[in-house]
C-alpha cells in the first residue's frame, strides 16, 4: 500500500535524469502510485517530460512565482504539505535532493534516509556509509512517511535493484 | 556576531573501514579518531572570518561520548575561542542533532552557523539543512565560497550544474565544501593554550531534545567486490564485449 511522490528535478525547462532514476526506485517498491511533483514557476514543458517516464502514474504540477528561485526554503514548505497523501517522498541524490529533502524530513518530523542505492522492502532501503566502504540496511518506522534521496549513479542497462 | 561551528568527531579518513564478519557494525576499536574533514574546513572558515574582524567569538560544538574531550580540544587548539561539548553515548541521528543545535543556538544567538556539508562516518548530509529548517532561517549548503557584508552573506554553492550563488539574510547555516580553504595546522603552543580555554559540558538529556532516531540501521556489509578487469585487443572486440553485457 505504497504511495509514493517524487520530487521533480528540472533546469530551464527539461527535466533531469535522476528524476527517473526515482521512478525505477519507487517501481522497486511495487507502489500502488507513483505521482511525480514538478515545483515551478512555468512548469508543463517538464510536466510533459516527466508523464513519459514509464511506471509515472500521475504528474503533479505547482506553478508558482516564487519557484523561479528554486530555493529549499521555499519547496520544502510546499512538499511537506503535498507529502501527507503519501507513505514515501523520493528526491534525488543530487546537490538539488540533497539541499532540499532534509528540509523536508525536518518539516515532517522524521529521519531521512540519504542515497538510497536498492530497494529490500517498503520500508528498507540499502545505503552506502563511509565512502562506500560499507553498505547498511536501513529499517524506517512503518507508521512514518518515508523521506529519501536516491543515488544517481546511471548504470545503463543496469536495473536499480541489480545495483545493491 | 558570533559563530557555531558544528566539530564532529569520526574515524579518520585515512582508516580503511573494515566490516565486523557478524555484520552489526564496523570496527572501530582500536581506530584512529579525529574531526570530520568537513567541519574542520568549517571551522577554519569560521577562524578566517573572525581574524578580518568580522566575527567577535568563535564557538565549536561537538555532540559525543565524554572521551571526545580530547577532539574537542583541538577544535581550541586550532583557534576557537570556546567549546561546547554535548555529552551522549548514543550515536545520535542528524534530525536529533539538528535539535540539539537548535537548543544550543537559543542560547547563544549566533549569527552563523558553520558545519561540514557531511560527516564521513554516515555521509548523511542533513544535519546543517535540517537546522536551517527547524530555525526558520536561510540555509546555504555545499559553500566554495563565503562573502560576509553586514548582515548578509553571498554564498558560492558548487552544485551538479556548476557555480550557484545565493545571497542570504543572517543568521543563516552554512555548510562547507572541499574546495573552501585549507584548514592550518595545529601548532604546540596553540595546543598548550587551548587547555586553559572554557570548554562547557552539557549531558544530552539536560538540553530538553526531543530524540528522533527512527531509524534503524539492521546490518552492516562490505560493498561487492569488483570483479577483475577483461583485457580486449581491439575495438571489436570492446564492442563486442559490450554488447555481450548490454551496454550499448
Amino acid at each position: 500500500m505504497s504511495r509514493v511522490l517524487i520530487i521533480a528535478e528540472h533546469l530551464n525547462g527539461q527535466l533531469n535524469g535522476a528524476t527517473a532514476r526515482c521512478v525505477s526506485c519507487a517501481t522497486a517498491l511495487n507502489a500502488d502510485a507513483i505521482d511525480v511533483l514538478v515545483l515551478s514557476d512555468a512548469g508543463q514543458a517538464v510536466a510533459a517530460q516527466a508523464a513519459q517516464i514509464s511506471g509515472v502514474s500521475k504528474v503533479l504540477v505547482s506553478d508558482n512565482a516564487a519557484n523561479a528561485h528554486a530555493i529549499a526554503q521555499v519547496l520544502a514548505p510546499q512538499i511537506a504539505q503535498a507529502a501527507v497523501c503519501y507513505s514515501h517522498v523520493f528526491g534525488p541524490s543530487t546537490t538539488f535532493g540533497k539541499d532540499l529533502m532534509p528540509c523536508v524530513a525536518a518539516l515532517l518530523g522524521i529521519g531521512q534516509i540519504s542515497d538510497v542505492m536498492s530497494v529490500e522492502s517498503s520500508h528498507s532501503f540499502k545505503r552506502p556509509i563511509y565512502a562506500g566502504n560499507a553498505i547498511i540496511t536501513v529499517n524506517a518506522p512503518a507508521d512514518k512517511p518515508v523521506v529519501a534521496t536516491v543515488l544517481g549513479v546511471v548504470v545503463l542497462g543496469e536495473s536499480l535493484t541489480a545495483l545493491g | 556576531m558570533k559563530i557555531l561551528v558544528g566539530y564532529k568527531r569520526v574515524v579518520d579518513y585515512n582508516v580503511r573501514i573494515q566490516v565486523k564478519p557478524d555484520g552489526s557494525g564496523v570496527i572501530t576499536d582500536g581506530v584512529k579518531l579525529s574531526a570530520n574533514p568537513f567541519d574542520d574546513i568549517a571551522l577554519e572558515e569560521a577562524l578566517r572570518i573572525r581574524d578580518k574582524g568580522l566575527a567577535t567569538e568563535v564557538v565549536v560544538v561537538t555532540m559525543g561520548p565524554a572521551d571526545c574531550q580530547a577532539h574537542i580540544r583541538n577544535g581550541l587548539a586550532m583557534g576557537a575561542n570556546r567549546a561546547i561539548h554535548v555529552v551522549t553515548d548514543a550515536a545520535i541521528q542528524p534530525l536529533t542533532a539538528a535539535r540539539a543545535f537548535l537548543k544550543l543556538i537559543e542560547k547563544e544567538q549566533p549569527g552563523l552557523v558553520l558545519m561540514g556539508k557531511q560527516a564521513i562516518d554516515d555521509d548523511a548530509n542533513q544535519t546543517g539543512q535540517m537546522l536551517a529548517t527547524l530555525w526558520g532561517r536561510p540555509q546555504a549548503t555545499f559553500a566554495g565560497a563565503i562573502a560576509i557584508t553586514g548582515n548578509s552573506a553571498q554564498v558560492t554553492r558548487e552544485v551538479d550544474a556548476g557555480l550557484e550563488i545565493l545571497d542570504i539574510d543572517l543568521p543563516a547555516v552554512v555548510t562547507v565544501d572541499l574546495r573552501l580553504n585549507e584548514p592550518r595546522f595545529i601548532k604546540l603552543p596553540d595546543i598548550m593554550k587551548a587547555k586553559s580555554k572554557p570548554l562547557e559540558t552539557i549531558a544530552f538529556a539536560d538540553l530538553g531534545v526531543e530524540s528522533a532516531d527512527f531509524l534503524e540501521t539492521a546490518h552492516y556489509a562490505p560493498p561487492a567486490k569488483r570483479s577483475k578487469g577483461v583485457m580486449v585487443k581491439d575495438v571489436a572486440e570492446l564492442v563486442a564485449a559490450l554488447k555481450n553485457k548490454g551496454l550499448v
